[in-house]
This record gives structure tokens, sequence and C-alpha cells, in this order.
């Protein structure tokens, strides 16, 4: 079991995220956006200024190959997009693939995508905000390599546990580091002053109606479910979690809505494979 | 069931997925990896020199092949839910995936 001392002590250690994305974030956080400058800002960091670039040219935002430039790509994109492809670079930036011991980098991507895509999708259907679904979604499992990259040796026990319990990861978390990486993440994403929408998912998607009620975290809680029913990636574990009922209910979405809607998730999942592609 | 094959450009098929990124001589990517082929976007590759190809496509099968994916799926899907016997939601949702998957198998 982790205590509390030592648990601060790990998260204290992890790294802030990088200063250009902050820079980014307190740019676009303002009332008045200057697009002119923002550009400025982000052309300062090429790896930023390439994942723009490679998402507007995405299929997902349907300019494939026509984005050339920076200011285009920033057009074609809208402020909000531009935020949570930042955000999302950098927290990717922030936990390296080389660093994983217990996670496949790639499948654990795959797997947030598809809850990213089904969370997109499903918030449309349900008239909600399905840019803030999608963000959610991609984010809503970090805690899981926080705890792989920082949590190392305790990590592979939970990992053991699981195996021979053949249970969920949060399961074998709770009962060997008696804190799962909902509160992993949760605790880190506040250190990195993400938005609270996105810091309530990672907290809350696993029991949403324990939280306060709140509809993207209903839509990532049935996304991730989702992904894992369509197999898409690996979530850590091979088992299904509970659905909530009161979340479906919530979003006045049924059983049935679910089954219509893995056909749209996996068309539109192949065309945004890109927007992981290093 | 999707299989994956390298193929000449008048062998791709509208509904095809591009398996890996498709470059211009000078290794710019022209179409990224995870496109679905449609009519314009043929028409345009038809336009460039582009020898082969990898994409995705629908494999077809025999109806042993059939029977065997359906019954190794369902075994799958079943293991997934294996801890949800007695919760009548998840048994609902475990037939609906089920019924998805066994339709892009047919």
């Amino acid at each position: 079991m982790l205590d509390k001392t030592e648990l601060k002590k790990i998260i204290q250690n992890v790294p802030l995220l990088p200063m250009s994305v902050t820079t980014i974030i307190n740019e676009l956080n303002k009332e008045k956006i200057e697009l002119k400058k923002l550009e400025k800002i982000i052309a300062k960091d090429p790896f930023l200024t390439g994942r723009l670039l490679a998402s507007a040219n995405s299929p997902f935002y349907g300019f494939s190959g026509q984005v050339n430039s920076l200011n285009e790509a920033c057009m074609v994109l809208g402020v909000h997009s531009i935020r949570n492809i930042v955000l999302t670079a950098g927290i990717v930036e922030n936990l390296p693939a080389e660093r994983l011991c217990h996670f496949n980098s790639e499948e654990f991507w795959h797997h947030s995508l598809g809850t990213a895509i089904s969370a997109s999708v499903i918030a449309k259907k349900t008239n909600h905000d399905s840019e803030a679904a999608f963000t959610a979604g991609l984010l809503h499992d970090i805690g899981k390599l926080i705890l792989d990259i920082h949590f190392n040796e305790m990590f592979g026990q939970v990992i053991e546990y699981r195996d021979k319990h053949n249970c969920l990861l949060i399961e074998a978390e709770q009962h060997v580091l008696g804190v799962t990486h909902a509160d992993i993440g949760a605790l880190v994403s506040l250190r990195w002053k993400l938005p609270k929408i996105i810091i309530n998912v990672i907290n809350q998607y696993h029991k949403p109606s324990d939280g306060e009620e709140d509809v993207i975290v209903d839509i990532v809680h049935v996304a991730s479910i989702i992904s894992r029913c369509l197999e898409i990636g690996d979530p850590g574990d091979s088992v299904t979690p509970m659905l909530n009922e009161k979340s479906l209910k919530r979003l006045n979405f049924t059983i049935n809505n679910l089954g219509d809607a893995f056909h749209d998730i996996e068309i539109l999942y192949e065309k945004s494979l890109s927007l992981i592609s290093t | 069931m999707k299989e994956k094959l390298t193929i000449t450009l008048a062998e791709v098929k509208l509904g095809d997925t591009i398996a890996s990124d498709i470059t211009d001589n000078i290794g710019n990517c022209i179409v990224s990896e995870g496109i679905v082929l449609d009519d314009k976007l043929l028409t345009g590759l038809l336009k460039r020199d582009i020898d082969n190809l990898e994409v995705f496509r629908n494999k077809q099968l025999s109806e042993e092949e059939k029977q065997n994916k359906i019954a190794e799926l369902t075994s799958q899907v079943d293991s997934r839910f294996h801890n949800m016997k007695d919760v009548p939601i998840m048994q609902k949702l475990k037939k609906i995936v089920v019924q998805y998957r066994i339709q892009g198998i047919e």
C-alpha cells in the first residue's frame, strides 16, 4: 500500500507540462485571442507545429493533404481543437513510450482514441460538446501511464494481481496500492492545471453516479466501455466494467442506441488513426 | 474481417482502407494510413505515378471459416463479460456486441 507522504512525493516528481504548452494554453485562455500572436508562439515549437499540421491534414477534419501552413492549420482547426491538440501533445511528451514497462504505448493510445471517438459520436448524438468529450476521452486513462512510469515497481505487483484474479486493473490497483489510476491521474492533472472538465472525467469516469453529475463524465464512461466492446487497443485488462444505467438514462441513450453507434465509431476511428501517429 | 493486401493501383477497389501512408517520389505523404478510398481520392491517385500500395480489404471467408470465427469471437466476448453473468444490462450489451461482430464476419 502507498502511504500519503510517499504518494505526495512521487506526484511532485512528475514533470510539469512543457513551457511552450503552458504558454499556448495561457494565450488561448485570454478573453481576446490574437491569432497572429498565437501562431508566432506555436511556430517556436516545431513539435507542436508538426502535430497541428498533421491533425489539420488528417481525414478527421476533412482536409486531407490540403493544409500546408501553420496559419491554414489554425484556421481549419479553430481555437477549441488547437487547445485540445496542444494539451494532448504536451501530455504525450511528458509520458514517453520508452519509459513504459507494462503498457504498450501504441495499444494504450489506440484504446484512448477509440474512447475519444466514441465519446465524440455519443456527444453529437445527444447534443453535447463533442470537442470536450473527444479530449476527455483521449486523456481519460492517463493515470495508467503515470502509474507505469512513476510507480513502476508497485505497478508490477498490480499487474501480477490482475493476472492472478482476472479482474479489472482498477480493482487490482485498489487492492495493491490503496489508490487507483483515477486518483493519481486526477492529482497529476491538477498539478498540470488541466481543465476541470478533464480532471472530473479522469477521476470519475469509472463510477459516474458517485461523483457530481457531469454529462461529459457519463459520456466518457459509456465511451470507454464501447472502445472495449469493439476491442480497440488495450485498456490494460480484458474484463468489461459495469455499465452504469444512470449514465445511459441521463444521456437519454439506450443499449440499442449503443449498438447503432458501433459502425459510425469504427469508421471514424479508422479515419482518425493519424491523430495519434508519431 | 479485414486482410492487408499489397496491390497495384489498378487493383484498388472503392471502400478499401489505406494501410500505410502513400508518399510522392520525394517522400511527402499524400494520403495517410486509415483513409477510406472514395471516387475523388482514387481519381487523384490515378493522376500520380504510384506503383504499389497497401490496403485493408474485407476478406471473403468460406462457410466453415465463418462458423469457426463466430465460435471464436463468441468465446472471446463471453470471457470479457465473465464477471457479469447475473447482470441483465451487461448480458444485453454482450448480445449486441456479439451480433454486431458477427455482422462484420458475414
